[in-house]
């Protein structure tokens, strides 16, 4: 039981920063696509 | 008829306020140890008479109003209220006798800057600061992030019946799990473990960019607890600008997202729940208006020709932008850049991103993404009602931790808080431009200080006048705390002059 939270914790941990890469990967493509003029 | 408050009132506000002071004096004793243990005597010195300080104002509130009743709704609201204002004057007293705040007033405004997780400030000379200050600087974000109240139910202050009264005052109406000591130990809990996570990570990035170990673990620290807690201090003058590091730059940004998403969707996702990220209105809100308001910020940049690379918009704009919307408030570009390169359109950009703000529950300040999500929801839910045939029904639904009917109610009291919050900016840039600071400045300053975001455009400073000062502390204080318990503040005040 105590493994299975501690498995659930760090898989939403792995989500949340996920999450915010996702964010920050999609702000680099509209940096990229207003540099170029896309 | 409005009744005149009773002495039994005054007595169960003085005797809570009094507990929850002494329970922020013991948290100084954080920075007293790491300045003995380092050797900065003074400094810890500074400490133990706040320590000393709070104690003597805790321990004589405690004894004249002793009471062993429970706080009603009203007086769990004013203690709430006023709590804040005490924290101020206790947090600014060992940073006022470091001799780096020109008088107490600034001092006091750093205080209230950190508790409120705000980040403005008006320190000198914060290179040559001492850990031990330089420490509780970043405490006081991380105890005002969380809430005074959650600190004290959660570690100092024995549970007791009105302290759900006190949670739902300092901004947070959402309750985790069915207790609120548990939830205030979870939100606990979640904090912890990110320091613990994040503060390796900064640590390493720290080390790599060439700093001393234990100067990289402290600032990993402090920059943890500013950026997760969106307050937006750090330990040098240069703020984020001051390491050049791309790694830490892309560190903080996550950071700052976290800080930004609701307690209670950290908890459904780490209890397995894990699709609610991709569900939950708020996240979705967040996702959809960052991308937004950058758009509109980076159509600025591109406009005004300022940055020549890909990675420069990415590394000044975005991260501005991430650091404004999540209220965090740190910066890669001096606050003169904001003024003499970008233009007005970047500028509307990041004040409609400090405007909006983070989620519920969490440590960001302003109007908040539910808020936003409900109102732009009940707008399509409107048009609908107009386009589609008189007969039919329309329904609108939206996902928070469950599936919740879109009611006028919810709706109301969505755009009663939004509204506030938007009188609150409107009189602050009223009083910035009534001590001669143009419009979309005064505007900028005013919404970095309500929404608790941090960012500057270079009128705060320990020059500003004192007026401003107090019009900004006030601000701060109303944002942060969601305006119910300082309305009921004011209604108390009336009360007592008018009341029978």
């Amino acid at each position: 039981m105590k493994h299975k939270l501690i498995f659930n914790a760090a898989l939403g941990i792995a989500t949340e920063v996920l999450y915010a890469m996702c964010i920050i990967l999609l702000g680099y493509i509209v940096s990229f696509s207003f540099f170029f003029k896309i | 008829m409005i009744l005149r408050p009773r002495l039994n009132d005054i007595k169960i506000i003085g005797y809570y306020l009094g507990r929850i002071s002494i329970g922020l004096g013991l948290t100084m004793f954080i920075p007293c140890l790491l300045g003995l243990f380092l050797g900065e005597i003074n400094p810890a010195f500074d400490f133990l008479l706040g320590i000393e300080a709070t104690f003597i104002f805790g321990l004589i509130l405690m004894s004249i109003c002793f009471t062993e009743e429970n706080p009603n709704w009203m007086q769990g609201m004013i203690v709430v209220s006023l709590s804040w204002l005490v924290a101020m004057a206790i947090g600014a007293i060992p940073l006022y006798l470091s001799g780096h705040w020109k008088s107490f007033l600034d001092a006091c405004f750093d205080s209230m800057s950190g508790f409120s997780t705000t980040g403005l400030v008006l320190v000198q000379d914060l290179d040559h600061m001492s850990f031990a200050h330089n420490l509780w600087r970043h405490l006081i974000i991380f105890i005002g992030g969380q809430g005074i109240i959650i600190v004290a139910v959660a570690f100092f202050v024995k549970g007791f019946s009105g302290a759900f009264r006190m949670y739902v005052g300092e901004g947070r109406d959402e309750k985790i799990l069915p207790n609120v000591v548990n939830t205030s130990r979870f939100i606990w809990m979640v904090s912890i473990v990110y320091l613990i996570f994040w503060t390796i990570i900064l640590g390493l990035a720290g080390i790599l960019e060439g700093m001393q170990p234990f100067t990289a673990f402290f600032h990993g620290a402090c920059i943890f607890m500013a950026a997760f807690d969106t307050g937006g201090f750090t330990p040098q003058s240069q703020n984020i600008l001051y390491y050049h590091s791309a790694v830490y730059e892309i560190v903080t940004i996550a950071i700052m997202i976290l800080g930004a998403l609701n307690f209670k969707l950290h908890y459904n996702v780490w209890m397995g729940n894990r699709r609610e990220i991709i569900r939950d209105i708020e996240a979705r809100t967040f996702f959809c208006a960052a991308l937004l308001v950058f758009f509109i910020t980076a159509l600025g940049l591109s406009q005004g020709n300022i940055y020549h690379s890909t990675i420069m918009v990415f590394r000044k704009g975005f991260y501005q932008l991430i650091s404004a919307h999540t209220t965090t408030g740190f910066q890669t570009i001096y606050t003169d850049q904001f003024v003499k390169e970008w233009n007005d359109l970047s500028l509307v950009g990041i004040i409609a991103a400090m405007a909006i703000g983070g989620a519920v529950c969490s440590t960001t300040g302003a109007i908040k993404m539910l808020r936003i999500g409900i109102i732009f929801k009940a707008l399509i839910q409107d048009i609908k009602r107009i386009i589609f045939p008189e007969s039919a029904v329309v329904i609108k639904k939206f996902q928070h931790f469950k599936e919740i009917l879109l009611t006028d109610a919810i709706v109301r009291s969505a755009c009663l808080i939004t509204l506030a919050y938007l009188i609150l900016y409107a009189l602050g840039a009223l009083v910035g431009m009534l001590c001669g600071y143009p419009f979309l400045y005064a505007l900028f300053e005013s919404t970095s200080a309500a929404a608790n975001v941090g960012l500057s455009v270079g009128i705060t400073n320990a020059g500003m006048p004192a007026f401003l000062k107090l019009t900004y502390i006030i601000q701060m204080w109303a944002g942060r705390l969601e305006f119910m318990s300082v309305f009921t503040l004011l209604g108390f005040f009336i009360a007592a002059i008018k009341g029978k």
